[in-house]
């Protein structure tokens, strides 16, 4: 594994989904971190626009080479929007994770209570830091 | 670590067990085997583009969908299954995930060896006897755990195989079923005898226990029955296997890493035809292009030996052509060089869609 970006601000899930906070609603992605440890990702099965998901269940699943990798869901919420530009372009993944790939719009069903769930800040740095020692090379 | 040596089981326990394993947070190792053939979709194929459902229906082949990567296979009782689970924060899996399958796949290149069989790795998930593919692998992300899964082929029905791929065309899946003659072997067609599955269990278990020492045996897996018959509802549930796939304009068809069979189709809005092409490590080893009217007219040369040999690029496609052209002196100035440029590299002219 090579470096990663982790941006500040942003809050992040132990399974490597962030979170930005937008007034009241959620834009989600996968974090740099995630893409590197998948590597080149080649589809991705996006959320449908209007369903209701629940936390820690799927959503989205991604295929990188022979390995079908999941990301899941922050908080409890409906989905408003996605980023169909991934089904044509999944490399936006690989390419701009935190921009121009993020994976879909959520309208949370209570947003304060869960941001407290997340990883956020030095909390949030640690974490990468366990989770990069982890992978940084094979034992 | 659990083991579960379980030798033949009922089929759609043979990928139920994994599932079920992840979901209950257990990681083990899985040795097993089908009790009967099925059709396996990857966890992001399509179904109604890859399967040829009637001909699954009349010979009573059922299909089930699993959570793993990797493409539909055939799976029957002469393939042995070898069935990785890791909690995502194992140290054994250190690294990227698709460059885990080079230590997932050492025991089985090891067991191999064993029979006599020099194995090779092909990056990212294939072991090669000979050149030739003799495991289907794949991997993912189930509930927190790494799941790895992989095969070895004992024998394989290449006809059936062939016959199960959905192909606008017939011609598609014979080629199909030849390029699985010529780039696929068995474990039985290397040695010349069927080897015991159970000697052939004992070797792989053998290896992984070098690498995975503190493996311990599950006398019984009753206990999982139940979980194992909803798992297995679920991944043949209807909801399962019509999951949207990834889609492709023209139908390809891989036969092993960096070799795939396809299918081209033509129509430049007055003609229209397909070609069959077989691509090797970005290689035009085959090109049939029998139903294309336009390239069939009298005195008109094949595109064949002039594509056979070029790169599959639009330089290498192009350089082709032009000879191609070159040798009618420019006598068939219908047929627009840049539409069948595309056409051949693309596998599709744009007024098809």
């Amino acid at each position: 594994m090579s470096q990663y970006l982790t941006p500040q601000g942003l809050y992040y899930t132990q399974d490597h989904a962030w979170v930005q906070v937008e007034g009241d609603k959620i834009r989600i992605g996968m974090t740099d971190f995630m893409q590197k440890l998948a590597g080149e990702i080649t589809f991705i099965r996006i959320p449908r626009v209007n369903k209701n998901l629940a936390a820690g269940t799927t959503l989205c699943s991604i295929q990188s080479g022979k390995w079908a990798g999941k990301v899941k869901v922050p908080m409890n919420g409906t989905v408003l929007e996605s980023n169909s530009a991934l089904t044509t372009n999944p490399k936006l993944l690989n390419e701009d994770c935190y921009g121009t790939g993020w994976i879909c719009v959520l309208q949370p069903d209570d947003l304060t209570a869960a941001l407290t769930e997340l990883l956020h800040g030095d909390e949030a740095d640690r974490f990468f830091t366990e989770e990069h020692a982890k992978h940084v090379k094979p034992k | 670590m659990m083991l579960y040596r379980l030798g033949m089981l009922p089929w759609q326990e043979t990928q139920a067990m994994y599932h079920t394993l992840a979901e209950a947070g257990q990681e083990a190792l899985v040795l097993c085997r089908p009790d009967a053939r099925y059709v396996c979709l990857g966890f992001h194929d399509d179904l109604e583009q890859e399967v040829n459902r009637p001909y699954c229906s009349q010979y009573n082949i059922p299909l089930i969908r699993r959570e793993t990567g990797g493409g539909m296979v055939l799976l029957d009782k002469d393939q042995i299954f070898f069935q990785l689970i890791l909690h995502k924060d194992n140290p054994l899996l250190a690294g990227r995930r698709d460059q885990f399958f080079q230590r997932f796949l050492g025991p089985a290149v090891a067991a191999l060896g064993d029979f006599g069989l020099k194995a090779d790795i092909q990056q990212p998930a294939d072991i090669l006897v000979n050149g030739r593919k003799i495991s289907g692998n794949g991997a993912g992300d189930i509930n927190g755990y790494a799941v790895y899964i992989g095969n070895l082929l004992l024998g394989f029905d290449r006809s059936t195989m062939a016959n199960i791929f959905q192909a606008p065309n017939p011609a598609l899946c014979q080629y199909a079923e030849k390029s699985m003659e010529q780039y696929m072997t068995t474990m039985s067609e290397e040695l010349g005898y069927i080897p015991l599955a159970e000697q052939v269990e004992e070797q792989l278990l053998f290896h992984f226990r070098q690498w995975i020492p503190d493996l311990v045996i599950a006398k019984d897996y009753s206990a999982l029955k139940d979980s194992l018959a909803k798992t297995a509802e679920r991944l043949m549930s209807a909801q399962m296997l019509s999951l949207p796939g990834k889609k492709i304009k023209m139908r390809n068809i891989k036969i092993k890493e960096d070799v795939f069979v396809r299918l081209n189709r033509y129509d430049d809005g007055r003609h229209r035809g397909s070609a069959i092409m077989l691509i090797e490590d970005g290689v035009i080893r085959y090109f049939d292009a029998a139903d294309m009217e336009i390239l069939q007219q009298e005195n008109m040369l094949p595109l064949a030996p002039y594509l056979t040999g070029a790169s599959w690029s639009e330089a290498g496609v192009r350089r082709a052509v032009q000879h191609w052209r070159e040798a009618h002196n420019s006598k068939f100035s219908q047929l627009d060089c840049e539409l069948l440029i595309q056409w051949v590299v693309e596998g599709i002219t744009q007024e098809v869609e």
